[in-house]
């Protein structure tokens, strides 16, 4: 090695401690991205805190189940989650146009969440009155969480079953501080009950 | 006969007056629930922006956001008991609520604020520590190649030139 390579190899080392010295200083102005997509979860779990769900649900019976939220967005976001109670026909969200049922929620709950942390709450619903017209059943009072609620939703029967069916939906809710107002975070889930008298 | 006709006629719009009047009392209060239970939703929203400033320059939110939950909870509640139509209760919660939520936006300014000072601070600590470093290398390095030099040049002056014999 002549005496031009150790000089090359002192600049390298010397600017290599360098960078080492001013990494501290560096990483307090420069942010990095994660590089990972970001995305909230929203789930429903069955009585036994498993996706073994009822099906049949009987007029007075009480439903148990447990809905969760999961935030990886990056950032403390505000949830809110709305339970709607429809029939069969009654639209569901529309996953590709980003839409939100139409059906006025019931309950809710509002939920703030500190980036990777999760949140779960257990929810009783129940049919309390509902009343047989012909080929249509009509409730007429549900409970969520011990809280009454006077509805008029009517089911036909569904003759290759032979029972009623509705749903219950459970859809996410993202604050937006740019909007200044809670928006469809375009995910949903439901569950599908039989309704007996 | 005439008096109680007249009497029946009293009866029916004394009846009358007072359920409108209960009525347009029960319309107020509707609306009444309705505006206290919006400036407990925009409460919260201000609450949880200043929240979210906080986070944003580094400080630990995990305590105002607990307390954020249970704003979220009694706004939850204000708004079904709104719609079973308790609007008293509903009222009530929204009260608590706006007021929770004031108190958490003025804590999450005065902790925005003390977390950029105490950052400022810190910044301007790593960036001396740095630039000491950074000095220190540069000087140990200027020095330690003019001796690497020296050595160097010295090694190649004491060498001999040594004329290599053919032998056979």
């Amino acid at each position: 090695m002549n005496l031009d390579d150790y000089r090359t190899v002192f600049i390298i080392v010397d600017l290599a401690l360098i960078l080492m010295a001013a990494t501290p200083a560096l990483c307090m102005v420069v942010s990095f991205s994660s590089g990972v997509e970001p995305f909230s979860e929203l789930w429903i779990l069955g009585p036994t805190h498993s996706i073994d769900y009822p099906s049949r649900l009987q007029v007075d019976e009480q439903l148990h189940l447990f809905v969760g939220i999961g935030n990886h967005l990056g950032y403390s976001a505000y949830y809110v989650i709305y339970v709607k109670f429809q029939n069969q026909t009654q639209p569901l969200p529309d996953a590709f146009n980003s839409k939100p049922s139409p059906i006025f929620p019931l309950y809710e709950f509002h939920v703030f969440l500190t980036n990777e942390k999760t949140w779960e709450a257990p929810l009783t619903f129940a049919v309390l009155g509902a009343s047989r017209l012909n080929n249509s059943l009509v409730v007429s009072r549900i409970s969520i969480n011990n809280m009454v609620f006077w509805i008029n939703c009517s089911s036909k029967l569904d003759s290759k079953s032979n029972g009623f069916y509705y749903q219950l939906v459970f859809e996410l809710w993202l604050y937006n501080p740019t909007l200044d107002n809670l928006q469809y975070h375009n995910r949903f889930v439901n569950l599908w009950l039989n309704l007996n008298l | 006969m005439g008096f109680l006709k007249l009497f029946m006629i009293i009866l029916f719009l004394s009846t009358l007056m007072s359920s409108s009047a209960e009525l347009a009392v029960c319309e107020s209060t509707r609306e009444t629930g309705a505006s206290v239970i919006e400036s407990a939703e925009k409460s919260v929203f201000s609450a949880y922006q200043a929240v979210l400033e906080a986070e944003q320059v580094g400080a630990n939110v995990s305590n105002l956001i607990g307390q954020l939950n249970i704003a979220g909870e009694l706004l939850a509640q204000a708004l079904i008991l709104y719609r079973t139509g308790d609007l008293d209760g509903a009222i009530n919660l929204s009260n608590l609520c706006y007021e929770m939520g004031v108190a958490i936006r003025a804590e999450a300014h005065k902790l925005r604020d003390v977390t950029i000072e105490a950052m400022g601070q810190r910044f301007r600590l790593t960036v001396l520590v740095s630039f000491g470093f950074i000095s220190s290398i540069v000087c140990v390095s200027f020095f330690g190649w003019r001796a690497f030099e020296r050595r160097y040049h010295r090694k190649i002056l004491r060498m001999r030139l040594e004329v290599g014999s053919n032998e056979s």
